[in-house]
């Protein structure tokens, strides 16, 4: 077969996953995640717009690929780990090797160019369809050397990996350990509810998860002073990290130093970092959520105002980040990638405009995060645009009164989705079931409400405080 | 009140277990909710939540071994004894 540019991974977290990336780097290839959780509706829109022309699979993934592999998906190679043997193509233009022969169709490079891409992370888009993030070799080349000079980690270290492939800050977990040499744990579907005993069992050294898995411990019971003495490193990035959390980690892991970092998907998983330092640090919190500090040395940032000049010391504005981890944009999507990746005025260098609010740095107070510019929300973690929610509501149920709010509140984003549909009765159970084969899991909204009529705000559009509010009353006290 | 517990809690889970072709009666003591694809990490917050604000209590889960946590039995009967606690 010809050049392999992009190739998709269908695999859960385990060997198949990380050959795959690795072989697909070493080819000179991007690899591109796809998740057995997602409806193989949303698969194939990524295989589809990521141009993948191969797809590396496990059992689990080579089960479902007949489905996303459809008529309307151009020739796919399907590399599969494990394929009947002789193994059986999904179709004509869908054949299926083993690895051995996945082996030749993709020979290792020698040199790989510096701004090729590395992957395609996908993530929630607000036109209704996923943008693919375009990472290049550098990019993650230059959050490793920075990652790996602030936590020299070593062969005897211990990583956890809390994330799917299609979360992009699995990547830190894979390349920090590759480059360490140290060892990365997989959590079974059974360590995925009890995250505590998975930490002893394996006596990680490194935790690295979203606040929410850290809540989610918590509300077990699972936070007991002392209950993680092998920590060394305890990271949080993904959404706000709730000083009150913090503490109670710092108190489970008392020989762990705890940061909180921050950073978007377009900034190659992270850009700035703080170190919690207990009493001092809950001064420096804002709303009770832990700061999210500095940039990383090398990259710098600005807080901006809607002319994109900087504002006031102090003041809050816009993040924008430059630097070397700053990605190459939006997979096939020129104007969105100029409207997110600019040149401010008066600057020579290329920032991403991350729509996240936050506080410019003093000389006392790092930046904090205070919210977001736009309808983007974090549920668990994940990067979820509510207009995406939106358009698969329109879509399902061909009307244009919707709604979508980000619903239960918890203290560092929200637990999932609540949505309203004004103008006669749905079918709620029947509408859940058409978002979920569009929707990633955490998308689908938990609850569909009727209402006679959506609120508006004063310049018309869709009120979510007022529908929030309704939520709010509705809650059992 | 283990009864009443079972029943409120697979009552909250009519829609997951309908989506693996299960129906509340026909749920055995020693079904994992977790291992059939019933529920996630997400989903036994969920239920948590919903059986505390029922039953206006606050639920502690740490005396119940991990690996009965998503299993109906065990479960059932440490919720309905936190309950009656």
């Amino acid at each position: 077969m010809g050049e392999v540019s992009r190739v998709a991974i269908l695999a859960g977290r385990g060997p198949t996953a990380y050959a795959g990336v690795l072989g697909t780097l070493m080819a000179g290839a991007a690899y591109v995640p796809l998740n057995t959780a997602y409806p193989a509706d949303r698969n194939r829109v990524i295989v589809e717009r990521s141009g993948a022309a191969a797809v590396i699979a496990d059992g689990e993934g080579l089960a479902q690929l007949p489905a996303i592999l459809s008529d309307t998906v151009p020739d796919t190679l399907v590399v599969a780990d494990d394929p009947v043997d002789p193994p059986v193509a999904i179709d004509a233009r869908h054949p299926v090797v083993g690895p051995q022969d996945g082996r030749a169709a993709f020979a290792p490079r020698t040199t790989v160019e510096r701004d090729a891409p590395a992957y395609l992370m996908f993530t929630s888009g607000s036109t209704g369809v996923p943008k693919g993030v375009a990472v290049s070799h550098a990019n993650v080349r230059a959050l490793v050397s920075r990652l790996s000079a602030r936590y020299r980690l070593t062969s005897a270290d211990r990583l956890s990996q809390m994330f799917d492939l299609t979360f992009d800050l699995s990547v830190f977990d894979q390349f920090m350990t590759w480059e360490a040499g140290a060892c990365l744990v997989c959590p079974s579907r059974a360590d995925l509810v009890n995250p505590a005993g998975f930490i002893r069992e394996h006596e990680l050294t490194v935790w690295f998860s979203v606040p929410s898995a850290a809540m989610f411990m918590r509300r077990l019971g699972g936070l007991a002073p002392g209950s993680f003495p092998s920590l060394r490193w305890s990271l949080f990035c993904g959404e706000p990290l709730p000083a009150e959390l913090a503490e109670a980690w710092t108190a489970a892991a008392p020989g762990s130093t705890l940061e909180n970092l921050y950073g978007p998907t377009e900034v190659t998983v992270a850009c700035t970092v703080y170190r919690w330092r207990g009493e001092a640090s809950r001064r420096q919190c804002i709303h009770g959520i832990v700061p999210i500090g500095e940039p990383f040395p090398g990259l710098d940032v600005m807080v901006a105002d809607a002319s994109l000049q900087e504002v006031a010391t102090g003041d809050r504005g816009e993040l924008m980040v430059s630097g070397d981890q700053v990605t190459l944009g939006y997979w096939n999507d020129p104007e969105r990638t100029r409207a997110a990746f600019v040149i401010p005025p008066g600057r020579s260098a290329r920032y991403y405009r991350t729509g996240d609010v936050v506080t410019r740095r003093t000389p006392d107070a790092p930046l904090c995060y205070v919210g977001r510019m736009d309808h983007q929300v974090k549920i668990l973690g994940h990067r979820v645009e509510l207009l995406e929610i939106e358009a698969a509501l329109r879509e399902a149920t061909g009307r244009d009164s919707v709604a979508a709010v980000a619903w239960p509140r918890t203290e560092s984003g929200a637990g999932g989705v609540v949505a309203f549909v004004s103008g006669g009765r749905v079918d709620a159970a029947g509408l859940r079931a058409t978002l979920a084969l569009r929707l990633p899991p955490y998308m689908v909204p938990r609850q569909i409400q009727e209402l006679p009529e959506l609120p508006l705000t004063a310049n018309g559009k869709t009120d979510r405080r007022a529908l929030e509010s309704l939520l709010e009353r509705a809650e059992p006290r | 009140m283990t009864a009443d517990v079972r029943a409120a809690m697979l009552e909250t889970l009519i829609e997951p277990l309908a989506a693996v072709g299960r129906a509340p009666a026909d749920v055995p003591d020693d079904l994992d909710l977790l291992a059939e694809g019933v529920i996630d990490s997400f989903g036994l917050l969920e239920l948590i939540s919903s059986l505390e604000a029922r039953y206006a209590t606050v639920l502690d889960f740490s005396e119940l071994p991990p690996g009965e946590l998503t299993v109906v039995g065990p479960l059932t009967r440490h919720l309905a004894a936190q309950i009656e606690g």
